[in-house]
C-alpha cells in the first residue's frame, strides 16, 4: 500500500444500495477475497481522485455495530482498527429512520462518518424533500450527501466529500437518566479498568459504558475480566432499571430509535405507500403456483437460449480438434484432440447453461422477488432443518452446486448455512442432467420423461431426508423465528446483474481450464497406456468392480464412476469409450437406471468439493459431506438393483 | 415461551398500530426498528406469513414472532 493511499470504508444495513455504489465508486478495480479467518466475503477496490488514491472496502451490511453477529463483529473490528480510515455510512433513504441508527452508534463510537443518502430517486419520486444542511446540523456538521448510484447520481459529489473529509469531533446526547448512568460508569472506567484488549484502549469511553448497558457480548466479557468494575456497573444498571421497570438493554434501542426520530422531525415526512402484490406472492398456495411459473420461464429461457449457443460451441470444438489434428505432430495428436479439446470441450459446452442460470437469477434477486421466494419457503424447509435462506443456493445448484454453495453465504444462520452447503450438492446440476438426459433417451425412450422426473424425485427425497437427518443428530441448532424483509420491487440494474453473472461464471470458466483440463489429460492417459487393450484404467475399474457388481456394474462402469469425480459428464463420454460406443447393447435399462441414480447421488464433483472445503473451511465437514454421498450412493445403488431384479428386471 | 395474548400482533386485523411491549427479547426485531413506540402497520393477515411495514420497510414474519409483539 503506498503511502498517501487513504483506506474508506463503506458501511450501511442490509439493502441500502451499498455494492452498486461500491461498484459506482471502484469501476473494474476490485479484489475479492474473505476477511481473516472466516468466508465473510471481503471485496476491495480503488478509487483515484484527483492527486489521491483511495482503497475503499466495502464491510459486510449489518444493522447495528453490536458484536452479536458474524457480520456485526467484522465491520466493528475493522472500524476500530482502522480509526484512521474515513467511512461512509450508506443509507437507504426510503428508511431513514431505522438506518440512522447505525449512523448514531458510529458516532458513540468516536467517528464522524460521511452520511450518504442513497436511493434519492425514490424518495423525490413521491414528493417527499429532504434537507440534507439541516440534517449535517443536526448530526454535528457530519457531511451529507445525496446519491442514487444506480443512476449515477450524486457520484461525483461523494468523491470530493470523501477527498475533503476531516474529521470532526461530534456528539449525540441520549436521555438524561441514560447519560447519567453512562457518566457513573465512566467515572470508574479509568480506575477499574485494568485489563483491558488492545482493541477497546482505542474507543471512547463513553462507548464501553453505553455498550456495557446494551448488553454487547465482547464489551461484557471486558467488564467480567475487571471484576470491580462489572460489579459497579451492574449496581448501575439495576438502578437504572428499578426507575424504567423494564430491562436496560431495550432502553438502550429504544433511546438511539428516539433520537433518530427527533432528528427527522421537521426535515423529513414519511410517506407510506401500499401494494398489494406482496399478500399473493407469499400466499401459500399462489404464491408457489406463481414460483412453480417463475421457474418455468427461467429454465425455458436458460435451456432454450442456451441451446442456441450450445450448438456453435459444439461446432467450435469440431472444427478446432480438426484442425489442431492436422498440425500437432502424430504422437501427440490422441491426447490433444481426444483429450484436451475433446475434454474440456465437453464441459465448456455447458457455459452457456451456468452463464444464463446466474444471469437469470441475478435479474430476479436484483428486482427484489428472490426474497419473496426465501419467505414464501421458509416453513417448509423448516421442517426439514433448513431455513428459507437455503432455498436459493439449492435453486442455483440444479444449475451447478459450485455457484450453490457460493450463495449460502447469504444464510444467516451458520448451523442452518452449514447444512446447506452439506445437502445442496445433491440436487442435480447441468452435468448430472446431462448424464440423466443421455441415459433417457438411450434406454427409455417412450419412458423418458418419466425416467428423469424419477431420478429427480428420488434425490430431492434424500435432500429432504439427510437435510432432516443431520438437523436432528448432527448439527444442533435452535429453531430460527422468521423474519424477513421484502425491499421494494425495483428494476433491475443491469450494470450490477452483467458483473454479478460474471464473476458467478468466471469460476466455472476457470475450473474449466485447471481441474477438468488436467482431469482430462489423465482420463487420456489412464484409458490408453500401457495399451488401449489393458489399460491402468481397466485395472483401476477391476478392482473396484468387486463392489460396483453387486449393483450391477462392470469395471467399465466403475472407471466411468472415477472419472466422474472429476466431472460429472465425463460418466458418458468414459462410458461412450469404454463401451466403444455401444453403450445400448452393453447395458439393460434396470442397470442405466441404477448407474444413473448412483451418479447423481455420489461424491460430487472435484470442483463442488474444493468449494465445499472454501466454504466450510473445515477439513472435517467436507470429508464428512464427501463420505456420506459415497455411502448413500452405494446402498442406494445396491438396494435399488436387487429389488429391480426382484421385480423381474435383469 | 411464548403467551397468546388478544392483543398481539398475529390476531390484528389490517391497519395501523402501535408497538407496546415485545415479549421475547429478540434482537432481529429491534433491528428492524421494531421497539416499544414504533408505529407498525398490518398489510396482510391471512394465510402464509404476515406483512407488515414499519416505516417505509416491509416485513414477512411468521406467526410465533408476531404473536410476540403486543400492539395496541
Amino acid at each position: 500500500m503506498s503511502k498517501n493511499q487513504k483506506i474508506v470504508g463503506l458501511t450501511g444495513q442490509p439493502n441500502v444500495g451499498k455494492t452498486t455504489l461500491f461498484n459506482a465508486l471502484t469501476g473494474m478495480s476490485q479484489r475479492i477475497g474473505n476477511w481473516p479467518g472466516v468466508t465473510v466475503e471481503k471485496k476491495e477496490g480503488i478509487l483515484k481522485y484527483k492527486d489521491t488514491e483511495f482503497n475503499i472496502v466495502d464491510l459486510p451490511g449489518i444493522y447495528s455495530l453490536k458484536s452479536d453477529s458474524l457480520d456485526q463483529k467484522i465491520a466493528r473490528d475493522f472500524i476500530i482498527e482502522n480509526e484512521d480510515s474515513i467511512l461512509v455510512d450508506v443509507i437507504d433513504t426510503n428508511n431513514i429512520n431505522r438506518n440512522l441508527y447505525l449512523t448514531l452508534q458510529l458516532i458513540e463510537l468516536g467517528r464522524s462518518p460521511i452520511v450518504c443518502l442513497n436511493f434519492i430517486d425514490e424518495v423525490e419520486k413521491h414528493d417527499v424533500k429532504l434537507d440534507e444542511k439541516k440534517l449535517s446540523e443536526k448530526l454535528g456538521g457530519l457531511p451529507v450527501i445525496k446519491t442514487s448510484a444506480r443512476y449515477k447520481i450524486g457520484i461525483e459529489d461523494l468523491k470530493e466529500a470523501i477527498y475533503n473529509y476531516k474529521p470532526i469531533s461530534c456528539e449525540i446526547k441520549y436521555s438524561e437518566l441514560l447519560e447519567n448512568a453512562i457518566e457513573k460508569i465512566v467515572d470508574k472506567l479509568d480506575e477499574y479498568l485494568t485489563n483491558i484488549d488492545e482493541k477497546f484502549k482505542k474507543v471512547p469511553k463513553r462507548y464501553l459504558a453505553l455498550s456495557f448497558l446494551e448488553g454487547d457480548p465482547e464489551v461484557v466479557e471486558l467488564f467480567k475480566k475487571n471484576g470491580e468494575l462489572l460489579s459497579h456497573a451492574n449496581r448501575i444498571k439495576e438502578e437504572i432499571e428499578r426507575e424504567i421497570k423494564h430491562d436496560v438493554e431495550s432502553y438502550v434501542v429504544e433511546q438511539r430509535y428516539k433520537k433518530a426520530d427527533e432528528i427527522l422531525k421537521g426535515i423529513w415526512t414519511e410517506s407510506i405507500v401500499y401494494d398489494d402484490i406482496d399478500k399473493i406472492l407469499l400466499h401459500p398456495i399462489y404464491g408457489f403456483v406463481i414460483f412453480a411459473f417463475i421457474m418455468y420461464i427461467l429454465y425455458s429461457f436458460v435451456i432454450g437460449v442456451g441451446d442456441i449457443f450450445i450448438e456453435y460451441i459444439e461446432m467450435f470444438f469440431e472444427y478446432l480438434g480438426g484442425y489442431v489434428g492436422g498440425i500437432v505432430p502424430e504422437p501427440y495428436t490422441g491426447v490433444v484432440v481426444d483429450g484436451i479439446i475433446g475434454g474440456v470441450g465437453g464441459v465448456l459446452v455447458f457455459f452457456p447453461y451456468i452463464a444464463f442460470m446466474m444471469l437469470s437469477l441475478a435479474i430476479l434477486e436484483d428486482c427484489g422477488y428472490l426474497s419473496r421466494v426465501t419467505a414464501l419457503f421458509h416453513k417448509m424447509m423448516a421442517k426439514i432443518g433448513l431455513s428459507g435462506g437455503s432455498t436459493i443456493p439449492i435453486m442455483v445448484s440444479f444449475g451447478c452446486a459450485v455457484p450453490g454453495l457460493m450463495a449460502t453465504r447469504s444464510i444467516s444462520d451458520p448451523m442452518k448455512r452449514l447444512i446447506t452447503i452439506l445437502v445442496a450438492p445433491l440436487a442435480p446440476c447441468a452435468a448430472r442432467f446431462v448424464v440423466i438426459g443421455f441415459m433417457a433417451t438411450a434406454f427409455f425412450s417412450q419412458y423418458a420423461n418419466l425416467f428423469a422426473l424419477s431420478i429427480l424425485l428420488i434425490s430431492l427425497s434424500l435432500m429432504g431426508i439427510i437435510a432432516y437427518l443431520i438437523s436432528k443428530f448432527i448439527v444442533k441448532g435452535k429453531p430460527e423465528e422468521p423474519i424477513f424483509e421484502l425491499p421494494p420491487y425495483r428494476l433491475p440494474d443491469w450494470n450490477y446483474i452483467l458483473k454479478r453473472t460474471w464473476a458467478y461464471s468466471k469460476s466455472f470458466l476457470k475450473r474449466a481450464g485447471t481441474i477438468i483440463l488436467a482431469g482430462s489429460i489423465l482420463f487420456y492417459y489412464l484409458l490408453n497406456y500401457p495399451n488401449p487393450d489393458n489399460s491402468y484404467g481397466m485395472m483401476l475399474g477391476k478392482m473396484l468392480e468387486s463392489i460396483t457388481l453387486l449393483m450391477g456394474i462392470d469395471w467399465r462402469g466403475a472407471l466411468a464412476l472415477i472419472f466422474g469425480i472429476i466431472a460429472k459428464e465425463l460418466v458418458v463420454s468414459t462410458l461412450e469409450i469404454a463401451y466403444n460406443g455401444n453403450i445400448v447393447g452393453a447395458l439393460t435399462p434396470l442397470k442405466a437406471f441404477v448407474l444413473t441414480l448412483v451418479t447423481v447421488v455420489y461424491i460430487p464433483c472435484l470442483a463442488t468439493v474444493a468449494t465445499l472445503h472454501y466454504e466450510t473451511n473445515n477439513l472435517k465437514w467436507t470429508l464428512f459431506a464427501v463420505g456420506y454421498n459415497l455411502a448413500l450412493a452405494t446402498t442406494l445403488g445396491i438396494v435399488a438393483y436387487n429389488i429391480g431384479r426382484l421385480l423381474g428386471f435383469s | 415461551m411464548v403467551i397468546v395474548m388478544a392483543d398481539s400482533l398475529a390476531d390484528k386485523k389490517l391497519g395501523t398500530y402501535t408497538v407496546k411491549e415485545i415479549k421475547s427479547a429478540c434482537n432481529k426485531l429491534y433491528n428492524l426498528g421494531i421497539v416499544p413506540g414504533a408505529r407498525i402497520t398490518v398489510i396482510s393477515n391471512d394465510r402464509g406469513p404476515i406483512i407488515v411495514r414499519v416505516g417505509n420497510c416491509k416485513l414477512a414474519m411468521g406467526r410465533g414472532m408476531a404473536r410476540s409483539i403486543i400492539v395496541e
